[in-house]
């Protein structure tokens, strides 16, 4: 009984709230930084340049992922 | 050349306007000149922390306007010669707008001031962006709730993509009794969880409210979290000389109630 009344204590609810947030936190990189996002699709609109004779204005570039699709 | 700090936390009430009201206060101590900016439109308190609101004639959209000169919007305080504050204005569209000629600003009052400590608006949408827009550093403000835990983490992510030279972390109302009970979140659980070092824990003080309702910093006070400001302070002034082992100099250290490290220096010092 006092061994389950420790271990109670030891744990406290701080862990409960580090592990709550230690999983938000994982969940962060799946979204861009606004600059970031800016960034990858000037790269990606440089690679579609290379391949095709087209000006930027005549395509959109639009990045979905999937793990995000659930909660979007 | 001064250096222009934001203070910005995502989350409101964890303590932003009070610890510029004392960092501003313990940097003028350490013979510092030091301007505070209230970026806050509409919700402006820090003329009001700091016992200034019935001096405001002018506000910081009145200067960034041209509707008066520099002068005529600073306020100097009553105890600190060395420290002054523009207020925000009442309210304001399009802040965005103004982003360059608050830069402008900036650079401006960095000429005459040591420090420019701007206070950000609670949020990360257009009065965070312009708020950061103009500053070198940043000091991300947090406690020890999940809430505010987790918008540090956003806060810390979003400033990653902007030009800022350095990004510290300060935790605000420290309770060193809940974490010894394990019922708050340590200071290490919370640099673990956003994986940044820590400039300082200032302790929860009741004293705060005290210096509130007086208009003045906690600072001119007695009180267990003047001397961690003062701390922070100086760390900021000097972060290679800051004391790393504070017992000797502090009875209220022997609770473990006050920790101030830098980042370049471990606790061993």
């Amino acid at each position: 009984m006092k061994g389950k009344f420790m271990e109670q204590r030891a744990e406290g609810t701080n862990q409960i709230a580090k592990e709550r947030l230690k999983l938000m936190v994982e969940d962060m990189p799946f979204e861009h930084s606004p600059a970031t996002a800016r960034r990858m699709r000037k790269e990606i609109s440089d690679i579609i340049s290379r391949y095709y004779e087209m000006n930027p204005e005549n395509y959109e570039i639009r990045v979905i992922l999937k793990q995000n699709r659930k909660r979007a | 050349m001064g250096e222009a700090i934001v203070f910005t936390s995502g989350k409101g009430g964890v303590g932003k306007t009070t610890t510029i009201a004392n960092i501003g206060a313990g940097l003028s101590r350490l013979d510092k000149k030091v301007i505070m900016l209230d970026t806050d439109m509409g919700l402006r308190n820090l003329d009001v922390v700091m016992g200034m609101e019935d001096q405001i004639q002018y506000n910081l959209i009145d200067l960034l306007k041209n509707s008066c000169r520099l002068k005529q919007a600073i306020i100097r305080d009553r105890h600190y010669p060395q420290l002054f504050m523009i207020p925000a204005a009442l309210r304001c569209e399009q802040i965005r707008d103004y982003e360059s000629k608050f830069y402008t600003l900036i650079s401006q009052l960095k000429q005459e001031f040591d420090y420019c400590l701007i206070d950000c608006p609670a949020g990360i949408d257009d009065g965070f962006h312009f708020a950061v827009s103009a500053a070198d550093r940043a000091i991300v403000v947090t406690t020890p709730h999940v809430a505010a835990v987790r918008d540090a983490g956003r806060v810390l992510y979003l400033l990653e993509g902007q030009r800022l030279s350095q990004v510290d972390l300060l935790i605000n109302s420290y309770n060193q009794r809940m974490v010894r009970k394990h019922d708050m979140l340590s200071r290490e659980d919370i640099e673990d969880i956003l994986g940044i070092q820590s400039i300082g824990a200032i302790p929860a003080d009741d004293k705060i409210v005290v210096s509130q309702n007086k208009g003045v910093p906690v600072l001119s006070l007695k009180a267990k979290s003047a001397k961690a400001f003062m701390n922070v302070a100086k760390y900021i002034a000097r972060p290679q000389v800051i004391p790393v082992n504070l017992d000797a100099e502090d009875p209220c250290t022997k609770k473990g109630q006050i920790y101030v490290n830098g980042k370049e220096c471990g606790y061993e010092g």
